[in-house]
């Protein structure tokens, strides 16, 4: 290396600005589209800004957050969007961690449902809530028909409070149990077998394998699973547009509706700005724990 | 042989006989689960593209008609309903091919930027690149809304590709990073030395390495740009529409007609079912961010 940099000296000083030449166009890009729209909105959360008429506008401090703080409805969509990321997380890794222990070493079946189980992952999040919503319908949809075969008297899903967030909820894990599934596939096929082996010949009972084994093993998986999860679901909209638009009411108004709400729908653009920036603050905390702890892992690989 | 061992190797085979049983029924019982799964995970889809097909009357019939004569009027319907249908499929298709063209080449040549040199707080920018993969499109949204009306790219192609380059560079620096990183820097090194410019090198040697990697990652920014709904749905109205926007038209009626929502659902969904069995291998990769290779 010393020698290179003693030969060619200039070449040295013309790649440093070259490197710098290939990373600006995306600082650009990015530092326009996000950072700069970010202050924006952080701006704009401190001033009262009605789009009926845009010509008021002015700053009231931190007026837009304390109206939100006692606003009922608010703290009714953070409740809602609790229970949605929980639930869902929860739910999907627990069947994606069934399925996936299921399949783990029937290898040549893997391939067949890894190509079944990316579907769901990729078809348009707005279709999949159209033909959920159809499915869910209480006169057509074919749902309520199979559980009337089995003598299950069902609800209308999308417009009965009690079972509406329900059924935006099982649309997410419906989305999102395959993308357990496959991480964790991949987490299991990726173990090494070196210390299952020493375990065995020490002669470990199967619990003490689970737990001194396989689990520490499995934690960086299971974290990075976890966490994408919890952030993505907490970001869904699509799907709960298309199937209940966040009613009936409110019920199954997360706070991402609910900004939406306020902007589109009461074109109160200081308050939805205000959500936004309170979304935006959460979805942060979460992914900086994410990111700290991606940078600390190794890539997990499975075959 | 003693009777005695006789009967002890007699039971040994029992029980190994028993445990073979019980493994049989084990294998059965989760390749029964397996399908199971497999058919929750693939009958909205089926149920969707095949109600398509179905007659205004047959989508309504309880119980379900599970075989007819298919029809393709619910498709002629959906252009009925939807006059700007057609319009929305070229802004879909432009949208995406331009989109996912810029960001690849932008997000490509950071991540070579950032995987070979060593720049000044370079891990910052990659830090700060990643964690707009985070970021809510909600939160976008509603700046994005206000910023566009002032620059008047409300209702265009061009505020689109825009918006959708944002959300996608992040992931495409980052998984072209580790793409790059892979190319050992050696091959590289020979080459300079032996003369040959720093684009010459780029050209004849590194793409040529990083092609699959290049490939996987634009198919993945290909479908998160067609699916893309938030900023389409509000910063759009007619002109610049894009497929999936233009879905909840078809739910805003009181009784909906489900065949033409249907058709419209699979006239969206159909592309992105054929990208599907190209990236199966890359999906996963591509969602976590390179953390798991699947």
């Amino acid at each position: 290396m010393k020698i290179t940099k003693h030969l060619f000296p200039k070449w040295h000083l013309k790649d440093k600005y070259l490197g710098v030449l290939y990373v600006l166009p995306a600082m650009f890009v990015l530092l326009g589209m996000t950072l700069y729209p970010f202050l924006y909105c952080i701006n704009l959360s401190l001033q009262k800004w009605d789009l009926f008429q845009p010509n008021k506008r002015y700053y009231i401090g931190f007026t837009n957050y304390i109206s939100l703080f006692i606003d009922p409805n608010f703290w009714n969509a953070l409740k809602t969007t609790i229970i949605f990321t929980v639930v869902s997380v929860i739910v999907s890794f627990i069947i994606g961690l069934v399925l996936a222990s299921l399949l783990a070493g029937k290898g040549r079946f893997v391939g067949a449902f890894r190509t079944i189980f990316v579907l769901p992952m990729i078809i348009t999040p707005i279709v999949i809530g159209t033909g959920f919503k159809y499915l869910y319908d209480p006169t057509s949809g074919i749902l309520n028909y199979v559980l009337s075969l089995i003598r299950i008297t069902a609800p209308a899903w999308t417009t009965n409070p009690k079972t509406a967030l329900l059924s935006v909820i099982m649309v997410d894990i419906w989305q999102w149990t395959p993308f357990m599934f496959l991480i964790l596939i991949a987490g299991i096929q990726g173990l090494p077998k070196a210390p299952f082996e020493a375990a065995a010949c020490d002669g470990a009972s199967c619990w003490q394998i689970l737990k001194n084994v396989t689990f520490p093993l499995m934690k960086p998986v299971v974290l990075i699973a976890l966490l994408f999860r919890a952030i993505d679901s907490f970001r869904t909209f699509d799907t709960i547009y298309a199937i209940t638009s966040g009613g009936p009411g409110m019920l199954t108004t997360t706070l991402n509706l609910f900004a939406y709400i306020k902007a589109f729908k009461m074109y109160r653009m200081g308050e939805a700005a205000a959500v936004a920036i309170i979304i935006w603050t959460i979805v942060f905390i979460f992914s900086q724990l994410l990111l700290k702890y991606l940078s600390t892992q190794k890539v997990v690989q499975g075959k | 042989m003693s009777y005695t061992m006789y009967k002890r190797t007699l039971n040994a085979n029992r029980e190994k006989v028993h445990i073979i049983a019980g493994k049989r029924l084990m294998n059965m019982v989760s390749m029964i689960a397996l399908l199971v799964a497999a058919i929750i995970a693939l009958f909205p889809i089926y149920w969707v593209i095949v109600s398509a097909f179905k007659t205004e009357k047959e989508v309504f019939i309880m119980p379900p008609v599970w075989i007819f004569v298919p029809t393709m009027q619910a498709f002629k319907k959906v252009f009925e309903m939807s006059s700007n249908f057609g319009r929305c499929m070229t802004n879909s298709i432009i949208v995406t091919v331009i989109s996912v063209i810029l960001t690849t080449i932008i997000g490509s040549m950071a991540a070579y930027g950032l995987a070979r040199f060593r720049l000044k707080g370079s891990k910052d920018i990659s830090f700060y690149m990643l964690s707009t993969r985070f970021a809510p499109a909600i939160g976008f949204v509603i700046p994005f809304y206000l910023i566009y009306m002032r620059f008047g790219l409300i209702d265009t192609r061009l505020g689109l590709i825009l918006a959708n380059i944002t959300i996608n560079l992040s992931f495409t620096v980052w998984m072209m990073k580790g793409v790059f990183e892979e190319i050992p820097v050696a091959l590289e090194e020979a080459a300079l030395i032996d003369g040959m410019p720093r684009f010459g090198v780029i050209r004849t040697i590194t793409l040529p390495l990083a092609r699959p990697g290049i490939v996987a990652t634009a198919i993945f920014s290909t479908i998160m740009c067609w699916n893309e709904f938030v900023f389409a749905f509000t910063l759009t109205q007619f002109n610049a529409r894009t497929l999936p926007a233009e879905m909840p038209r078809f739910l805003s009626a009181n009784n909906i007609q489900w065949d033409v929502l249907s058709a419209a659902g699979t006239l969206v969904i159909v592309p992105m079912l054929i990208f599907a069995f190209f990236v199966q291998r890359y999906l996963i990769r591509g969602l976590t961010l390179g953390a798991v290779k699947g």
